[in-house]
């Protein structure tokens, strides 16, 4: 088990593309960290420099007290889970899983011993003597994390391991990896695009956009505190609503104002975002969490509230997720473009700028309004966020 | 077709369907039904294979005099060929130059293989480069090396050095040289063949194994050559049958001759240039059981798995 430094690690192919640019991050001896981020923005590179399947161009990798750099995988002393599992398939299970071992030479009753333990540990033991094709998708998946635990690496690394199962599955086998890290106290890199792994699965994640290290924290922190626009678009699922709005001062109150609807800034919305102080009279980016809008009642002031036209209902049964239409502008830039991760989408959200855009509310479950029915709603102003436009970089 | 009277609505119990009897007899089982669409193909296989290989081992088994058959002869051909001297050297000579030059084209394909499934800057020019040589007639490429392999002057005496070295003209380099000849025209197809069974191993089984720590030979021998077993069955099973029946280069290059009669050159000469087609009958007969033997070994050593499927499935 082992510490991983990256510093200033960077990926640039012949052709000039920078897959990963000067990536800064530490990760503790028995972390288990993720990277998360949109599509091309160069997890899977970083995951698979450290596995040394990537040629690093620039800056030093460190993994235990080594520079592994110039180390072959074999030297790096990791394993690694395949999205596709690449299982070996002339292999029975038994085999995939002692084929590293094998190839070190450690001892033959050593070799069964561990991997006994980990079909234990993994409910394989019957299925030792099957080949990979004579096995369930799960199964599969478990004999690629088997393969990793007999090895009793420095590291884990893992590259989208749970993308290629259903998802009933997928939440299965994510509590169980979660569960086998934290039981094996391995150092742990995971890989992937799907928000609730990110969110439920590590002690800390790192979003990427481009390359580009964005924040790495706790998942709730993410979560609260974005860094910048990027990252508060990215994470959380439904996504922030994010609209161009104005901060303006009515009456010696703060008010950030966007299209038709204004909302009166709290003091704690400006004891977590200071800096918005200074952007009174200017253009902001500013946030609203689908959880904290609210059906108001009569006792709510009116600068916390307002009215807008339903456009879509979702009643999902434990919650109501209410698609609203506001004259409010979208954010609409390369950070917004990366966060929605989806070029139509977002193709869709520029064509329809003008006219404002839709914004995701989650309510408790009750009565859902009608579609088309004129409804209030309050949003809890000590959770607004607000980012440069320009910057993208938070007001703190 | 044959399901539209099995999905027609089951009639009320007892009640005869108005043309019931005639929907029944038109029903064909299924299995029927596939064995009347592949009866086409049984038939024209049969037509254009199985005839010839009949017809002949009917004319071994009469007595020529020149073309003139003279009558029923039962087996004395078989005695006559079998006892005789030829037929073992043909048989010999053949498989000499089988196993030496499947031998030299498996290795020499793998390793064309292996260098044209890499991703290199002038892929595209060095695959075509490798595949030239297949591409040529045999017929041509034989009188190529036979004009090459000249005693005086002769471009490879010349470029080796070799003076009057005979190539052609002793033993047992005029049968090397044609194995030479054979293994440069056909070492790309085998290449081509592994080629094949190369693109199917993905990549990641290939990184799965530099992380377990496999070197570039152990990733060779423990991931490669295991799962290219299919294609090298493939490539061995063709190369093996069509060598046992070479004769294209050995005619073009010696006749025959210096210890290169190969078993189709034998054939040849027994029905054309003797003539007597029963013999010659005879030995195609010999060879058609030495290759479909062979094959049926192939098949039953190596691709048993391959053929019917693992057993552990």
């Amino acid at each position: 088990m082992a510490r991983i430094e990256f510093e200033d690690v960077t990926k640039r192919y012949p052709d000039g593309t920078v897959a990963v640019h000067d990536l800064n991050m530490s990760i503790a001896d028995g972390e288990f960290v993720i990277l998360v981020g949109p599509s091309g923005c160069g997890k899977s590179t970083a995951l698979r420099m450290v596995a040394g399947l990537e040629e690093i161009s620039g800056g030093k990798l460190t993994i235990g007290d080594r520079v592994v750099n110039d180390l072959t995988p074999k030297e790096r002393d990791i394993a690694m889970v395949f999205q596709s599992y690449a299982l070996y398939p002339h292999m029975s299970v038994a085999d995939n899983m002692g084929f590293a071992l094998k190839l070190a030479k450690v001892d033959k009753s050593e070799i069964n011993n561990r991997v006994k333990q980990a079909a234990d540990i993994l409910g394989l033991t019957e299925y030792l003597d099957r080949k990979p094709r004579a096995l369930s998708g799960g199964q599969r998946q478990r004999v690629a994390m088997g393969r990793a635990i007999v090895r009793q690496p420095q590291a884990f690394l893992m590259d989208e391991p749970l993308s290629n199962l259903d998802a009933k599955l997928r939440v299965q086998m994510r509590a169980e990896i979660a569960q086998i890290q934290n039981r094996l106290g391995v150092t742990t890199i995971y890989v992937t695009h799907d928000q609730v792994e990110a969110m439920t699965m590590g002690d800390r994640v790192a979003v990427l956009k481009k390359g580009e290290l964005q924040q790495v924290d706790s998942p709730q922190t993410l979560y609260d505190n974005p860094d910048n626009v990027f990252v508060a678009g990215f994470i959380g699922s439904p996504a922030m609503n994010l609209a161009e709005g104005r901060v303006e001062r009515v009456g010696g109150r703060l008010v950030v104002r966007a299209g038709s609807i204004a909302l009166g800034i709290p003091d704690g919305a400006v004891d977590r975002y200071p800096r918005v102080r200074d952007y009174e009279g200017r253009g902001v980016a500013v946030g609203m969490r689908p959880e904290h809008f609210y059906r108001p009642d009569g006792s709510v002031p009116p600068d916390q509230r307002f009215t807008v036209q339903v456009g879509l209902v979702e009643a999902l049964g434990s919650e109501l997720l209410v698609h609203v239409n506001t004259d409010a502008p979208p954010v609409l830039t390369e950070d917004t473009r990366q966060a929605i991760d989806d070029e139509a989408a977002f193709a869709e959200l520029e064509r329809s700028a003008a006219g404002g855009q839709s914004f995701t509310a989650r309510f408790d479950p009750g009565t859902p309004p009608r579609v088309n029915e004129q409804i209030e709603v309050a949003f809890r102003g000590d959770y607004l966020h607000f980012f440069d436009l320009e910057t993208g970089a938070a007001l703190r | 077709m044959a399901s539209s009277a099995s999905t027609a609505p089951a009639p009320p119990a007892g009640a005869v369907p108005p043309g019931g009897e005639r929907a029944k007899s038109r029903e064909i089982s299924v299995g029927a039904l596939a064995r009347l669409f592949v009866a086409p193909s049984i038939i024209t296989m049969a037509l254009v294979a199985l005839f010839p290989i009949l017809y002949a081992a009917y004319l071994s088994l009469f007595e020529y005099r020149g073309r003139q058959q003279q009558g029923f002869a039962g087996l004395d051909n078989y005695v006559d060929v079998l006892t005789g001297g030829r037929f073992w050297d043909a048989v010999i000579t053949t498989l000499i130059f089988t196993v030496a030059s499947v031998a030299f084209e498996f290795v020499i394909g793998m390793g064309f293989a292996l260098l044209m499934n890499q991703a290199f800057v002038g892929r595209g020019v060095t695959r075509a480069t490798i595949l030239i040589p297949w591409v040529i007639p045999t017929v041509i490429s034989a009188q190529m090396w036979f004009f090459m392999l000249n005693v005086n002057p002769g471009f490879i005496n010349n470029l080796l050095g070799l003076g009057g070295f005979n190539w052609l003209g002793s033993e047992p380099w005029a049968l090397v040289s044609i194995i030479l000849a054979d293994v440069w025209k056909t070492a790309p197809f085998v290449a081509l063949l592994l080629l094949a069974g190369l693109q199917t191993i993905p990549e990641d089984m290939y990184e799965a194994a530099r992380v377990d720590g496999a070197t570039a030979w152990q990733r060779f021998t423990r991931i490669t050559l295991p799962l290219l077993k299919p294609a090298i069955f493939v490539a061995l099973l063709f190369r093996t049958v069509d060598s046992l029946r070479i004769f294209d280069l050995p005619a073009v290059m010696t006749g025959g001759s210096n210890g290169t009669t190969t078993l189709s050159v034998l054939v040849q000469r027994f029905i054309v240039a003797e003539p007597n087609p029963g013999v010659g009958a005879t030995l195609s007969t010999l060879t058609f059981v030495v290759v479909l033997g062979i094959g049926v070994l192939f098949v039953g050593l190596i691709g048993r798995d391959l053929v019917i499927g693992d057993p552990e499935d």
